[in-house]
């Protein structure tokens, strides 16, 4: 019963997925509105701003000294 | 690399991305988001971009993004492999650019001390490391400090860019 459930689940979910991806502004817009991926994003600069300069990219850049 | 990787579109902007896992459960659309970190007042994340993903999720007719850990597809290593290509394509764009990669600490990567989805993007590094090797250059982050990405140690954080 509940595997019966599951493929109508995701029947449905590739059917509207279908629908979705003709549309790919309002893809791009789900994407780059996100709450989730945002979040991601800054818990990764707040990661980041943890490590203290100079960075490993920064002393490759050619005329800088650090 | 290109080996088990699903397609991929890229949106209008370079920014966005989206494929289709097909797995155990059947399809399931991923999204990519690469965003600038801000300028922070400690440091100008000028050129350095995050790189995040989940999955296509519909709630009452509506579409949002939630994490890929708990789509169970059966095919995660394809995924990371998907990923690591749209980075790859994405610093080929914007060679000047630095892409961080964080995965994610469940329940299990907790026990274990270990980030996994971090472990499988390192494993996706390493196994194609001689070829990846010759274009781009990886650094980790290990107990907060940078080193030269080595083959075989585990980070917190990886971190990449052209050569």
């Amino acid at each position: 019963m509940s595997i019966c459930m599951e493929k109508h689940k995701q029947m449905v979910y590739e059917t509207r997925l279908e629908e979705l991806l003709k549309d790919k502004e309002k893809v791009i817009a789900i994407i780059k509105n996100s709450p989730y991926l945002n979040r991601k994003h800054e818990e990764a600069a707040e990661h980041l701003s943890k490590i203290k300069p100079p960075f490993p990219w920064d002393r490759d850049k050619p005329g800088e000294t650090i | 690399m290109d080996k088990d990787c699903y397609k991929f579109v890229v949106g209008q902007d370079d920014f966005t991305y989206i494929f289709i896992s097909e797995g155990v459960k059947g399809k399931i659309a991923k999204g990519v988001l690469i965003s600038p970190l801000p300028a922070a007042s400690v440091y100008p994340f000028s050129s350095v971009y995050n790189l995040g993903f989940g999955d296509f999720v519909n709630f009452d007719r509506k579409w949002i993004i939630d994490d890929s850990v708990r789509s169970g597809n059966g095919d995660m290593p394809k995924v990371i492999a998907t990923v690591a290509r749209i980075a790859m394509d994405f610093l080929t764009k914007n060679p000047d650019s630095v892409l961080s990669f964080e995965g994610y600490m469940d329940e299990k990567s907790a026990l274990h001390g270990r980030n996994h989805r971090n472990v499988l993007y390192q494993r996706a590094i390493n196994s194609n490391w001689a070829e990846l090797s010759e274009e781009f250059r990886f650094w980790g982050v290990q107990e907060g400090k940078f080193e030269e990405y080595s083959v075989g140690t585990h980070y917190d954080q990886i971190l990449v860019g052209r050569l």
